[in-house]
């Protein structure tokens, strides 16, 4: 049971924890779940990432279901975010594909060279403005 | 979900008075919902939408013995009720089938669908077939746009249809409706 | 105005090619004639020392030291590249992407999308480490009501949903109205055929939406919101459901936000399918529970609306804006955009395209920028013919007009709207009547009926467009379409009434040759109108399989085995069957 914020500072201190915690291991695996990524079958995608991160006891993937991430002609999309690789967004995956990527990007580090989107735009959050 | 629907169905449309329709007890689930929602304003709505949930329809029944727990003319109730497309007065098919007509799903084809489906299960728009398990409506846009031309069967969206995958997914529902 | 390029910098890779620039800038009198920014993470996999380039969209790669001097000379000055043109990003060159044809991120600014495929929306701890909340807590902390409403006016922002009107302006009328009683409402009844906008932000980041209302109440002195969403998006409901539950429990919506004296509930109701509730009188007369009809305005709802008390209506993407001005300040805001038209806009981009998909854009890209590069050109590369925007309220816009900077006035300028965003790009097999009367159709659906000009006029629109589209139209039917148009557009009660003739009329104006054609000619050129089209084999191609003959529901086509079939026009009823069926394109439409 979440606790509730006594005053403003306290949710700034809780963000700051936040941060704090993630550990630079954790690989991500995003999976786009809006209405038209499970349509197409991001929902049998994420329960494959599932079902092999459990039965390969890979303990620092997260699999994450996120909102859309606007490629609806590639859906479903799933984006792996991990240390020492760059974030690469996959589109076209099926449940064939999820375990080429869980076999071969995750645990054997190397990027596979197909069906591989574009994501050149920039965070807002990882910027700042200098004067 | 299951629900006890007790002396509603043992009723028909016909023998139904007001003064019968105050005598139906209504579901659980529907009771504790009016009552949460009673002396809130601007409740109608959002009680017919759990009264549509729960039978798939608004019995005309339900409707009466609403008017009279919230204390509003039937008329009214019946002018929210036909204003809005999604409430339904008829029962609908255990498979509601709905075409998407959106711009993107027309441009691609949707109206072929419709056609399609037309043919298939010898209804139209707004109808359900015999044996109860279909009924065919449009829709406005399920927001699949990407994946246009789309149907939606019950919650369920097939995206990237032509005509030729239809009886395919209508059998699937066939054999699992007969089993 | 701001008209300064904004130079980003890409800094995780790039040593100190920050200061390097910097530096230089100051050395020359420059630094002020340029926004720069730092950047910590890039979708550009692979390349070191990255610079982008605003407004002009350009990214130069791998960049070295030396090449500092030629850069600011080139793209700084005096805006011209030819030595660095070798360096200048381009998909063809990626070494991991080349093969593979999207480029959709290339031209896109994430600032209402900024969570949307980032975080997991149904986790508020998610939200919060990206910064969530923190604005709603800087402006309890150190914020009057004045304060925000003065940081909106600063980023420009403006209504989200159609209008365009400035948020600031909207806010302050509200707040300053003297009630015990105000409201909030989040329109989320997004109807538009082709527009799913709403229902992404909604799925993909349900709390930017929350912290932006809550901010709303805070400022107007409101305490009770309302999210006005389709019944038809369960899902969006489902996450929403689930977010105000956690902010409650956190103590981010109920009584005492964050420990202070300001309390702000929100509360869910649903739309029942019907697209005039987007029109915020009619919205707020279904949440009363009623018959979802407009009234006339004034009062504006800012004066009188949920309940007679004064109500503040915006739409969700303005309300996901709110969170990321107040937190990074309006200036930074206004540095994205286009003139008076401030920020990023979403738009659905669907139709005859190859990227379909939601994108969000910076203010003042050009269509065509949007639909080439971004949507990676039209299906099959047919050819373009002409892209629609604003749904049924909005209008077309033919090629010559692609060029147009996307924002509120040149778009309205063009005889369409910025409408929610819906984008729908249409190809030669798009017959502009067709499209025209499938838009009128349905704001005849959709017309509620209390106003005259709007029931009647749509009607009779509608019957003069299928009169053309059969084939019976004759010349003077052309100006009746425009006069009826016009006393609709100056006479309907709501926008609805008023919007309606807009893809009629804006048809009217770019392909009036078109419906020139169905009428003089009876001849539909894209073979969509099915009374007009005329099925013919074409003897040089047809082998004579007997397929078509076999298939045709009304046996109109005859011929011998491996000789060239002739259909029978008299029996034909167009239903197109053998033009679909025919592997060897014999089967011609004219």
């Amino acid at each position: 049971m979440a606790k509730k914020f006594k005053n403003p500072d306290e949710l700034f201190k809780f963000a700051d924890e936040l941060t704090k915690k993630d550990s630079d291991d954790i690989i991500e695996l995003r999976i786009g779940m809006g209405t038209c990524g499970i349509a197409a079958g991001a929902d049998k995608v994420y329960e494959v990432f599932q079902k092999e991160v459990e039965k390969r006891g890979l303990k620092n993937v997260v699999v994450k279901k996120v909102g859309c991430l606007g490629l609806c002609f590639s859906e479903p999309n799933v984006e792996v975010v991990m240390k020492d690789l760059p974030n690469v967004l996959y589109g076209y995956v099926d449940e064939k594909f999820a375990i080429r990527i869980l076999e071969e990007h995750v645990e054997g580090k190397k990027v596979l060279h197909e069906n591989i989107l574009d994501k050149p735009y920039q965070d807002i959050y990882e910027e700042e403005e200098v004067k | 979900m299951t629900h006890e629907k007790p002396h509603l169905d043992n009723v028909a449309d016909k023998e139904i008075t007001f003064y019968k329709a105050q005598e139906i007890p209504l579901p659980k689930e529907l009771e504790d919902f009016i009552a949460e929602w009673k002396n809130k304003p601007g409740n109608l709505i959002m009680i017919l939408h759990k009264v549509q949930e729960i039978y798939g329809y608004i019995p005309r029944k339900v409707a009466m013995k609403i008017s009279k727990l919230l204390n509003e003319p039937l008329a009214k109730i019946y002018g929210v009720i036909t204003f809005y497309h999604l409430f339904k007065l008829n029962k609908p098919g255990r498979y509601k089938i709905s075409v998407c007509m959106g711009t993107a799903c027309y441009l691609k084809g949707g109206n072929d669908l419709l056609m399609e489906l037309e043919n298939l299960l010898g209804i139209g728009v707004g109808g359900t077939t015999e044996d109860g398990l279909f009924s065919l409506q449009t829709v406005r846009c399920v927001g699949c746009c990407g994946l246009a031309p789309v149907i939606m069967i019950n919650n369920d969206v097939y995206g990237n249809l032509t005509k030729e995958k239809l009886p395919e997914i209508l059998g699937k529902y066939k054999q699992e409706g007969e089993e | 105005m701001d008209n300064r390029k904004i130079i980003f910098i890409g800094c995780q890779k790039a040593g100190n090619l920050y200061d390097l620039i910097n530096k230089k800038l100051v050395d020359e009198n420059l630094r002020q004639k340029v926004h720069l920014r730092k950047f910590y993470t890039f979708g550009l996999y692979t390349y070191k020392n990255i610079i982008k380039v605003w407004p002009d969209n350009i990214i130069i790669t791998n960049i070295t030291e030396d090449e500092i001097d030629t850069f600011i000379e080139e793209v700084i000055k005096n805006g011209k590249i030819t030595k660095l043109k070798d360096k200048i990003y381009k998909k063809e060159t990626h070494p991991l992407i080349k093969n593979t044809k999207v480029e959709f991120y290339h031209k896109q600014f994430r600032v209402v999308l900024r969570n949307s495929g980032v975080i997991n929306p149904e986790d508020i701890n998610e939200y919060i480490k990206r910064n969530g909340y923190k604005a709603l807590a800087k402006i309890l902390k150190e914020y009057t009501p004045d304060q925000v409403i003065e940081e909106l006016k600063k980023s420009g922002l403006r209504g989200r949903g159609g209008g365009g009107f400035p948020t600031w302006m909207k806010w302050n009328c509200t707040k300053n109205v003297e009630s015990d009683i105000k409201y909030v409402i989040c329109n989320a009844d997004e109807g538009d055929p082709g527009a799913y906008m709403d229902r992404s932000i909604l799925e993909g980041d349900p709390h930017s939406v929350l912290e932006g209302m809550i901010i709303a109440g805070y400022t107007i002195g409101a305490k009770q919101g309302f999210i006005y969403v389709r019944a038809e998006y369960p899902l969006a409901i489902e996450r929403l459901e689930k977010a105000i539950k956690q902010a409650r429990e956190y103590g981010l919506l109920g009584e005492n936000i964050l420990g202070t004296d300001f309390s702000f509930d929100i509360e869910l109701r649903l739309g029942a399918g019907a697209f005039v509730c987007g029109e915020e009188t009619a919205l707020i007369a279904s949440i009363e529970g009623k018959r979802g009809m407009p009234r006339p305005r004034p009062p504006y709802p800012s004066i009188k609306g949920l309940w007679d008390k004064p109500t503040l209506i915006n739409n969700v993407e303005t309300f996901a804006n709110v969170p990321v001005i107040l937190y990074k300040g309006g200036d930074w805001y206004s540095q994205i955009g286009y003139e008076n038209s401030k920020g990023t806009k979403v738009f659905a981009l669907t139709g005859k395209i190859k990227n379909s998909g939601l994108v969000e854009v910076p203010m003042g890209l050009t269509l065509r920028e949007i639909i080439f590069d971004v949507g990676g050109g039209l299906t099959g590369n047919r050819k373009f013919k002409a892209v629609q925007t604003g749904g049924p309220s909005g209008g077309v816009i033919p090629e010559e007009y692609l060029d147009t900077p996307i924002a509120y006035e040149t778009l309205q300028n063009l005889g369409s709207i910025m409408g929610s965003g819906g984008m729908i790009v249409m190809d030669n097999e798009d017959c502009m009547i067709d499209v025209a009367k499938f838009y009128l159709q349905f704001a005849v659906d959709e017309s509620c009926g209390k106003c005259s000009p709007c029931r009647i006029g749509g009607t009779q629109m509608l019957s003069i467009l299928n009169k053309i589209s059969i084939g019976h139209g004759e010349m003077e039917d052309i100006d009746k379409l425009i006069s009826i148009g016009k006393a609709m557009q100056k006479a309907s009660l709501c926008g609805l009434g008023q919007t309606a003739p807009n893809p009629v009329l804006s048809t009217l104006k770019y392909f009036r040759d078109e419906y020139e054609e169905h009428i003089k000619d009876k001849r539909c050129r894209a073979g969509k109108c099915r009374e007009l089209v005329k099925y013919a084999i074409d003897p040089t191609k047809c082998i004579g399989c007997t397929l078509c003959a076999i298939r045709c529901p009304v046996n109109a086509i005859s011929g011998e085995r491996k000789k060239p079939h002739v259909i029978d026009q008299s029996i034909c009823i167009k239903c197109g069957e053998c033009y679909n069926v025919c592997k060897f394109g014999a089967v011609i439409k004219e």
